[in-house]
């Protein structure tokens, strides 16, 4: 037989009572005598949780940074809405037309304070001559109510700077609205300013037109429709362009304007009020330090080095 | 978990062949008791229901080859020396016997398992394939060459 030797060599090993022995001890120490499975793994159960607790911090710290929870509408022609979370962060930004996009694609504005985003915004945009000294910006401002007067103050203060200022705000409903328009905010209240002056203007119309061009328009409908605003004086005063006035809307808060009132006139937010426009480097500057300093009362940076 | 019955039973069953898979693989008594403990707390704690006795069997081979490897290739292992010699436990034996047992030891580590499964256990090549996870023409060959390595080793005889 070939493998016979090995058999009984193999036969000839076999396990000695002692380790038997040994093994029986340590399986009965191991498992307390039968009685119980192996120590229930609390280290185990305190990794999953710090795992679990890990993975909550991350998702909400994602959801508290990167989650826009107000947007700020920039129309000049270069139309751009960025979308800044509950620490004051721009954390998304949308173009709505050609201009938007190329002087969005030269500037990265992302994880900026919206104050120092809005400056970089206004600095590029007067650099490549969109904006003019008689260029109006129009801001508008979508999110929570309290947060709304809260930006719009500081950004009127940032913006004034750079030209005359036009803010509003409006609703969610209203961004998302202007949104399916394929517009800003700012520019879809004011077509729908002109919208309620003639019904025929479809956004189409106003899609390439400058802010300027639309007031303009605006205001030379209203012109025609004599009974439009009922503080008569806000229709044909200041720089001829319409843009110191409020374009108060159904649903838009007209807020504040070039004048030297500045931000004490907040809660004054009667529709169609008007207000005079002066125009003048002096009362701009004037407007922009008192706005400032509102803004700093109320804990918050300027953000503009101008 | 199983029982103490249960654990006896089976102690009493494979405890030979874990020895002797054992004495292929290791040197010394200690980490023969620690490859005992390893397979037989996996055994109490496993909740495997076993087809038949061929089952059982096939799985203390496979869980004891596994614990030998974990054991050789661990780091306290591989970084120390052993006290003793497994071979020095032969000398009790005969001395036929240990020469054979000696002739294996001297084979390749990849030879002694399938010389052991296939000449001690009766197994298959087609069996010790599954049980090693190995090819079965694998297992051929290495059946082939340990048969010429022992008979060289051990002198004709019927090798």
């Amino acid at each position: 037989m070939s493998d016979r030797r090995l058999r009984e060599a193999f036969d000839s090993v076999h396990a000695d009572e002692q380790i038997k022995r040994h093994t029986r001890e340590f399986l009965a120490r191991k498992t307390v005598g039968y009685r119980k499975k192996t120590a229930f793994p609390y280290w185990r159960l305190a990794a999953a949780m710090a795992c679990l607790l890990f993975i909550l911090m991350g998702s909400s710290g994602y959801f508290l940074f990167f989650i826009p929870v107000s947007s700020i509408s920039v129309d000049v022609n270069p139309s751009v809405e960025l979308g800044v979370n509950r620490f004051d962060r721009v954390v998304t930004v949308d173009t709505y037309n050609d201009d938007g996009q190329d002087l969005m694609s030269s500037l990265n504005v992302r994880f900026m304070d919206y104050r120092d985003a809005l400056d970089k915004i206004l600095d590029l945009e007067r650099r490549e001559a969109y904006l003019a000294e008689d260029t109006c910006i129009a801001i508008a401002v979508s999110g929570a109510e309290g947060k709304q007067r809260e930006m719009l103050s500081c950004l009127h203060t940032c913006a004034s700077s750079y030209g005359s200022v036009h803010c509003s705000s409006g609703s969610h409903g209203e961004a998302k609205a202007a949104h399916e328009a394929g517009m800003t905010l700012g520019r879809y209240q004011a077509f729908l300013e002109l919208q309620a002056l003639d019904p025929s203007v479809t956004p189409q119309d106003v899609k390439g037109l400058t802010m300027n061009q639309i007031w303009e328009w605006i205001e030379e409908l209203a012109g025609n429709t004599e009974n439009f605003v009922q503080n008569g004086n806000a229709l044909h005063n200041g720089n001829g362009h319409g843009c110191g006035r409020h374009h108060g809307t159904a649903s838009s808060d007209p807020y504040t304007t070039q004048d030297s009132s500045g931000i004490q006139n907040e809660g004054e937010t009667d529709m169609y009020r008007g207000e005079s426009v002066q125009d003048g480097a002096d009362s701009q500057d004037e407007s922009a330090t008192q706005n400032e300093g509102a803004c700093r009362q109320n804990g918050h940076h300027g953000g503009h080095g101008h | 978990m199983r029982s103490e019955q249960e654990v006896n039973r089976a102690l009493e069953q494979y405890a030979d062949t874990i020895q002797r898979l054992c004495m292929i693989h290791l040197k010394n008594y200690h980490d023969t008791e620690d490859i005992f403990q390893t397979v037989f707390l996996k055994y109490v704690l496993s909740s495997v229901v076993f087809e038949n006795a061929e089952h059982e069997k096939a799985w203390f081979i496979r869980v004891t080859l596994n614990a030998c490897k974990d054991l050789l290739k661990s780091f306290f292992h591989s970084h120390t020396v052993p006290l003793e010699e497994w071979t020095g436990q032969m000398e009790d034996q005969v001395p036929e016997h240990s020469e054979v047992l000696a002739a294996v030891l001297s084979l390749p580590v990849k030879y002694r398992n399938v010389v052991y499964l296939h000449y001690y256990e009766d197994y298959s090549a087609a069996e010790i394939g599954r049980i090693l996870g190995k090819n079965v023409n694998t297992v051929y060959t290495l059946l082939t060459r340990s048969k010429r390595l022992l008979k060289e080793k051990l002198g004709g005889e019927g090798y």
